[in-house]
């Protein structure tokens, strides 16, 4: 099999988010792990790595926000049309690991889209988890993903929200994703996933150590932009590990240990 | 050691001016290579083996096109009714002979061989490396830049055939069972002790040279790796990061630098088109960019992220070094950086 050879799928249904993410679900049969992603192609335009956001084994969502070649394209498409994809790829998160356990899920901005196959199997099969909290942060009420999901969730698990920045009929809290940190009401047996902008993972993660939350059982996924997914085309490295097949999700310990000056994971740890 | 000697075939050797004679046999089964001389020395597909140039140190330009070249095609992508159909551009197998390649050539075949055929497997470089016959050369002199004494020596330990000049012949140590198969009963004689002898001299000779010029001691060489990673702050960063220019040059000729860039070229409607890989550099400022930043931002931190992907990260992963000591990045450096002093500064 050709690793390189993507499987041509239709796009079958749109969803706009906000305004500029959207989440397209592609008629992609294919069993994932939460927070493996895929490579979107679309033809003419390349390709993209994407977080899946959600499937049922015949179809995956991708929620893409419009900022390059390939997701600005797939932004000006209808349903029907068709799109290349492959993979799964990458390791996913250790959801097996928070069995019995309390689990917190930190998300900021688009970073809360490879983090909803947790929310959701979190949904499906609350009885396997302790204490759950998400604590989701926007730069603006408007930005939220999944909005309409929210009350949904809120009946399984603890829901922090945060805006960096208020808007008109928002009455939550306004602030950084930090300063939400002393309202988790569970530290100890707890495990963290975290994905979100390279500062937020930083700054959060550093507030999370300073209240007890230990290194080993934080997990952080990065985002790097892999061109080929197997680990050959160099550019997901970082201090030699392959983001895309050693990762997207490390610990906090062992990202730590890319390297002893932590340059190469700058922006997360540095 | 008795015994080894035993079982060692005789040695043999051919005369210079039969080495046309059974380059053109060769070509009969195989597809040629061989270094030639146009404007700069490269490795070609030979027709005439009178073109061949048969040189005195390593070629301007690596083995590295042949297996990956500048511009690959994955696959021919059009638009039907079904959504888009997908071509296939997999080449077939090409039973081919390199000849006149030096030990840091076929090194870095070796470390290429890890990153694209070993724990990940590229289709497209998997299927031009196999079928691969390489008849190895001793250099007659290094050149100013080289230093492949401190990775391993001149003479490779895979080779399938390896020529060495002992005056009007070349003796020739037979590697594998591939390169039995070329030894030509009417082309090739049978050498004798003093033959064996003129060429460990030789080696000796060209070998002692280089280590002469690079003067990185072997033994300082195995310990750079953890000399390397305790400097991330050192100084020497900032110093290269402000005469790199970020050029990339030395990436596109590294023979063993493997990162590609993948893209779509199609036609004005964009109803047909190709994907296709280019080479891409890590010096280059968009390498390390993603949508929420760039994470090699500063010319520094790629200079030594280089410096880095060659000496620690291939040691870690591999147990390798990704460098062969061929100098080629010293010979197209823009900005005059020599890698050899660039080591040396950092074991020191």
């Amino acid at each position: 099999m050709n690793p390189y050879i993507p499987r041509v799928v239709p796009i079958v249904d749109i969803r706009e988010e906000t305004p500029d993410t959207k989440t397209f679900t592609i008629a992609a049969p294919m069993s994932f792990q939460p927070g493996q992603f895929v490579e979107l192609s679309v033809f003419g335009y390349g390709e993209a790595p994407i977080s899946i956001s959600g499937g049922d084994g015949k179809k995956i969502d991708l929620t893409i926000r419009a900022v390059g070649n390939v997701t600005n394209k797939i932004h000006r498409m209808q349903v029907g049309e068709y799109v290349g994809v492959r993979g799964p790829f990458g390791n996913g998160w250790p959801v097996e690991k928070a069995k019995g356990k309390n689990l917190l899920i930190v998300a900021g901005g688009i970073g809360l889209a490879p983090l909803k196959p947790v929310v959701e199997h979190v949904c499906s099969h609350r009885e396997e988890f302790r204490n759950v909290t998400l604590l989701y942060g926007a730069r603006k009420p408007s930005l939220m993903l999944f909005k309409y999901k929210f009350d949904e969730w809120a009946g399984y698990m603890d829901l922090l929200l945060t805006v960096d920045e208020a808007e008109p009929g928002w009455e939550g809290h306004v602030g950084v994703v930090t300063t939400l940190c002393d309202k988790i009401r569970h530290v100890a047996d707890t495990i963290t996933l975290m994905c979100g902008p390279p500062i937020m993972m930083k700054y959060t993660s550093m507030v999370l150590l300073e209240l007890g939350f230990p290194p080993s059982e934080m997990y952080l996924s990065l985002e790097r932009n892999m061109k080929c997914g197997i680990g050959i085309c160099g550019h997901c490295a970082v201090g030699g590990v392959y983001v895309c097949r050693d990762g997207p999700v490390f610990s906090l310990n062992k990202a730590f240990r890319f390297i002893e000056k932590p340059h190469e994971v700058q922006g997360v740890l540095d | 050691m008795k015994l080894v000697k035993m079982v060692t075939i005789m040695g043999i050797k051919i005369a210079k001016n039969k080495v046309n004679e059974f380059l053109e046999r060769v070509k009969q089964e195989y597809v040629l290579y061989a270094p030639v001389e146009n404007g700069v020395t490269k490795f070609e597909k030979i027709g005439d083996p009178a073109d061949i140039c048969i040189l005195p140190n390593r070629t301007d330009i690596s083995l590295k096109p042949i297996f990956f070249p500048p511009e690959q095609e994955f696959f021919r992508w059009s638009k039907d009714t079904e959504g888009y159909h997908i071509e296939d551009l997999l080449e077939n197998e090409e039973k081919k002979v390199i000849f006149g390649v030096r030990g840091c050539d076929i090194r870095s075949l070796e470390i290429l061989d890890t990153y694209m055929s070993g724990e990940f497997a590229d289709p497209y470089y998997t299927q031009r490396r196999k079928n691969t016959v390489l008849i190895g050369l001793t250099c007659s002199y290094p050149r100013e830049s080289c230093f492949c004494t401190a990775f391993g020596g001149m003479v490779p330990n895979h080779y399938d055939l390896w020529f060495t000049d002992i005056g009007s012949y070349y003796y020739v140590d037979v590697g594998s069972e591939k390169g039995k198969k070329l030894i030509f009963g009417d082309i090739f004689e049978n050498a004798t002790k003093e033959d064996e002898m003129k060429k460990n001299r030789k080696i000796k000779k060209v070998e002692d040279e280089i280590e002469r010029r690079t003067r990185i001691d072997l033994c300082e060489i195995k310990r750079c790796s953890q000399e390397i990673k305790k400097k991330a702050d050192d100084d020497i960063w900032r110093e290269l990061g402000e005469i790199c220019v970020s050029c990339g040059r030395c990436n596109f000729i590294c023979p063993t630098c493997h990162c590609f860039d993948v893209r779509d070229i199609t036609n004005l409607e964009g109803s047909e088109g190709e994907r296709i890989r280019v080479w891409d550099s890590c010096h280059l400022y968009e390498y390390a960019k993603t949508s929420a930043e760039n994470f090699r931002k500063e010319r520094h931190a790629r200079v030594r992220y280089r410096i880095y992907d060659k000496f620690v990260f291939p040691v870690m992963r591999y147990g390798v070094y990704a460098c062969t000591g061929c100098g080629r990045c010293t010979d197209v450096c823009h900005a005059n950086i020599n890698l050899r002093d660039v080591l040396r500064r950092l074991i020191s």
